[in-house]
């Protein structure tokens, strides 16, 4: 049994979720002759380390009282502590890419693989990430930060890389497909729909970042970047929310067989985020949380993705899975 | 030269004929006619007509007198050139449509050599958003400058403005 030593950065959410899903798929590991250790979860203000692999259970229970709890800067940690892999999952900010930017960077140059679900160090510099994962000889996997539990970017790597692709385009915000959906299906005008949306969990307090179109936008970013090979900026994005989407005009779509979506569309010209008249029976029409991701190719032609695009099993199921494609190729781990 | 005419056409008694009669009276030699009913839509079955003709300007002279006739052409090819490509799309203006001079809007689209063959507006109350469905016809190599007039429009007149 190989032991496969890990630093989780970030115990929000989605940094639970790993923990509890690296203890749930034991049997999985073993089964593939490996044995996942976190011998690090950094947080804010201090970190767990213990060489031989925390606890989980404790750790999910209690962080600080689960081991060793030292104050020390997370930064140091991702440099100081040797792992295999750093796993970051900090919250996302899209100006500055930090405190993600930094760690995985500090990651790779030490000469740790990094998975991330964190959209905003790609969004910043996608391009030098991918550099100094490249220089270091080290892996960098962040299947989880478009659309959560849809395999697009180990898609495209391992199955339609020969492909040229045409467009992508896609519902890649689960919280407005859900309102729009509402209002479709209810004729509910749009404040009744995200007030539904906050009161199932399906839209956070803070609901612009979603209802303007910014998540969308930071993913339409990172596919450009990553599966077209472009090289684009958020700025570059033309951006319309789903905020002056109306009763009315949902009523006159659905008269037409359409429905309004909130789309991402991508291609060599274009990176446009807004809404859409989208005909009823298109594959691209999911509804509630559902996210969909078409893309349109030389060989393979049109091929649909649906699933769920959010959720903390989701996205730390789709962060255990780079992980598994790390650890697949025994050379890239330590000895 | 080798003509291919694509046409949706209405599907009502005499409609083929009053679209062969111009092709035979300026000496078009019909090779076949695809009349494809089954694939019927909106009450317009998408038929395909080849035929042969001596000069281009007979072919300018066909797709007048199919215009006059009120016979709509989607797609027109000769020798395999494409000489003409309609497309036709849907598009939502919300926002105080009306108020913003709706027939300026229209007609500035028209300006751009496209054709507004539906307009239907919902309003709910006077100082609400209300909103309008648009079905322009167009060929399709002025789609793109279409489309920036609609965002145009849209800037200049604070709508939202939802393509398909």
């Amino acid at each position: 049994m190989k032991d496969v030593k890990i630093i989780l950065v970030g115990m929000g959410v989605v940094g639970k979720g790993v923990a509890e899903l690296l203890d749930e798929k034991r049997d999985f590991f073993r089964k593939k002759n490996f044995n996942p250790k976190v011998v690090a979860i950094a947080e804010k203000d201090g970190a767990l380390i213990d060489g031989e692999g925390i606890n989980l259970k404790d750790a999910l229970k209690d962080l600080k009282k689960a081991g060793k709890w030292v104050e020390e800067k997370s930064i140091n940690i991702v440099s100081g502590v040797e792992a295999d892999v750093v796993i970051e999952v900090t919250p996302t900010n899209l100006e500055t890419g930090e405190p993600g930017l930094s760690h995985i960077r500090k990651a790779l140059k030490s000469g740790k693989h990094a998975i991330t679900s964190n959209k905003g160090p790609l969004v910043v510099d996608f391009w030098g990430l991918k550099e100094d994962a490249e220089k270091n000889n080290v892996l960098f996997r962040y299947e989880a930060t478009v659309c959560a539990a849809i395999p697009l970017f180990s898609l495209h790597r391992n199955s339609i890389e020969a492909n040229r692709i045409e467009f992508i385009k896609g519902i890649l915000n689960g919280t407005t497909n859900y309102i729009l959906t509402k209002m479709h299906e209810d004729g509910i005008p749009f404040e009744v729909a995200l007030e539904e949306a906050i009161e199932s969990g399906y839209a956070e307090k803070n609901y612009s970042y979603d209802i303007n179109g910014n998540d969308a936008a930071a993913k339409a970013v990172i596919i450009a970047n990553a599966i077209l090979g472009m090289k684009k900026k958020y700025s570059d994005v033309k951006l319309t929310g789903i905020g002056g989407v109306t009763k009315n005009s949902v009523e006159l779509a659905k008269d037409s067989g359409f429905v309004i979506k909130l789309i991402a569309e991508i291609d060599e010209n274009k990176l446009e985020v807004s809404p859409r008249l989208v005909p009823k029976l298109h594959p691209l029409n999911v509804n509630g949380t559902l996210n969909a991701v078409m893309f349109k190719m030389d060989m393979a032609r049109d091929l649909y993705l649906v699933g769920r695009g959010a959720g903390k099993r989701e996205t730390a199921g789709s962060i255990i899975n780079d992980l598994v494609e790390i650890m697949r190729d025994e050379s890239l781990l330590k000895k | 030269m080798k003509v291919e005419l694509e046409l949706l056409l209405e599907d009502k008694p005499g409609v083929l004929l009053k679209t062969l009669t111009p092709i035979a009276r300026n000496g078009g030699n019909i090779i076949s006619v695809l009349h494809e009913r089954e694939k019927r839509k909106a009450g317009h079955v998408p038929t395909v007509i080849f035929f042969e003709v001596s000069a281009e300007e007979r072919i300018e002279k066909i797709v007048e007198e199919l215009g006059k006739g009120g016979i709509k052409i989607k797609l027109l090819k000769s020798d395999g050139k494409t000489l003409l490509e309609k497309t036709s799309f849907f598009v939502i203006f919300v926002g105080h449509v009306m108020d913003t001079d709706a027939r300026d809007t229209i007609s500035r689209i028209m300006k751009k050599g496209a054709k507004v063959s539906r307009f239907s507006v919902k309003i709910t109350a006077k100082e609400e958003p209300s909103s309008a469905l648009l079905l322009i016809e167009t060929d399709k190599k002025n789609k793109d400058e279409v489309i920036e007039e609609l965002r145009n429009i849209a800037n200049e007149k604070n709508l939202l403005v939802i393509k398909e």
